[in-house]
């Protein structure tokens, strides 16, 4: 069965580029273009595996919309990976307090996004 | 910390980050830098540092940017968003590098526009700016900065995660 990755980036190429990649590892995407959106599609969509999320954005950030998605105890198993230009240690520990498996730091090298999402979803 | 120790590190830091972005090749004959479509601003703040950055580029040098990256032909949108991709990977790689010198910076989201002919003036003495070619395409970055106080080169962080670094936690 096709596994369902949502992607959430502000930058509509940056969500092209990972939906291409991952899309040829055999996931099907659904795209979110905030925070906001992204919230709102996990909750209207039961079956995402992993989330692929970018900390910087508008209305709300990724750090933000992990801490508002683990809150709810049903999406407290899902794998989220965070996307992101950002490096700082306090940032990163942020996202690992708040629930998130995986940091990876833009540019990113698309086997390595696969690799990540493959062991995240097995 | 010097004035001219400061202009001298932000000099340095912007052409490294930006040349980690967009490789830095001979230009051929014929670049069209002078009239910019597309512009990505990103405003950024820090204890001790405030400015913005700005990447612009022409249609071409948008379109050759991109090349085949996005499996589809490029829409205005899509360029004009790819400038803006561009310029936060340029200051996210910034960020990474004033890290080492103790300042940590809080970046916005960019700022897109999009238009005929856009030309940057510059506001103060203390920008700085590079100017990158690859191929024929030549990408500007203005770095313009303002120390609000001198530089007290504060014990650097922990290490920050590089451009490529992936952490399982």
């Amino acid at each position: 069965m096709t596994k369902t990755i949502l992607v959430v980036d502000d930058s509509a190429t940056v969500r092209q580029q990972v939906r291409l990649a991952l899309s040829q590892a055999g996931f099907s995407i659904v795209e979110a273009v905030d925070g906001v959106d992204g919230a709102a599609k996990i909750d209207a969509n039961e079956g995402i595996s992993c989330v692929v999320c970018d900390v910087n954005m508008p209305r709300m950030n990724g750090i933000e919309m992990l801490k508002m998605v683990k809150a709810q105890e049903r999406h407290s198993n899902l794998p989220v990976v965070m996307l992101t230009t950002e490096g700082q240690p306090a940032l990163v520990a942020a996202a690992k307090q708040a629930g998130a498996k995986a940091w990876i730091v833009k540019p990113f090298k698309t086997e390595m996004l696969v690799a990540a999402v493959n062991k995240l979803t097995s | 910390m010097t004035e001219e120790t400061q202009a001298e590190i932000l000099r340095d830091v912007l052409a490294t980050a930006a040349s980690f972005v967009f490789r830095d090749e001979a230009p051929r004959a014929g670049g069209d830098s002078e009239s910019m479509q597309f512009v990505a601003v990103i405003g950024f703040t820090g204890q001790q540092v405030r400015g913005s950055l700005v990447v612009g580029a022409s249609r071409r040098q948008a379109l050759e940017l991109i090349g085949d990256t996005l499996a589809r032909v490029p829409t205005d949108s899509d360029m004009a968003d790819w400038v803006g991709e561009m310029a936060n990977l340029t200051l996210g790689r910034v960020k990474f590098l004033l890290c080492k010198h103790g300042l940590d910076l809080q970046i916005t989201t960019p700022v897109l526009l999009r238009g005929m002919g856009l030309v940057w003036r510059e506001r103060t003495a203390g920008c700085h700016s590079v100017s990158l070619h690859e191929g024929s395409v030549q990408v500007h970055a203005w770095f313009d900065v303002r120390a609000t106080e001198p530089w007290q080169a504060p014990a650097p962080e922990d290490e920050a995660l590089d451009s490529g670094d992936f952490v399982l936690f």
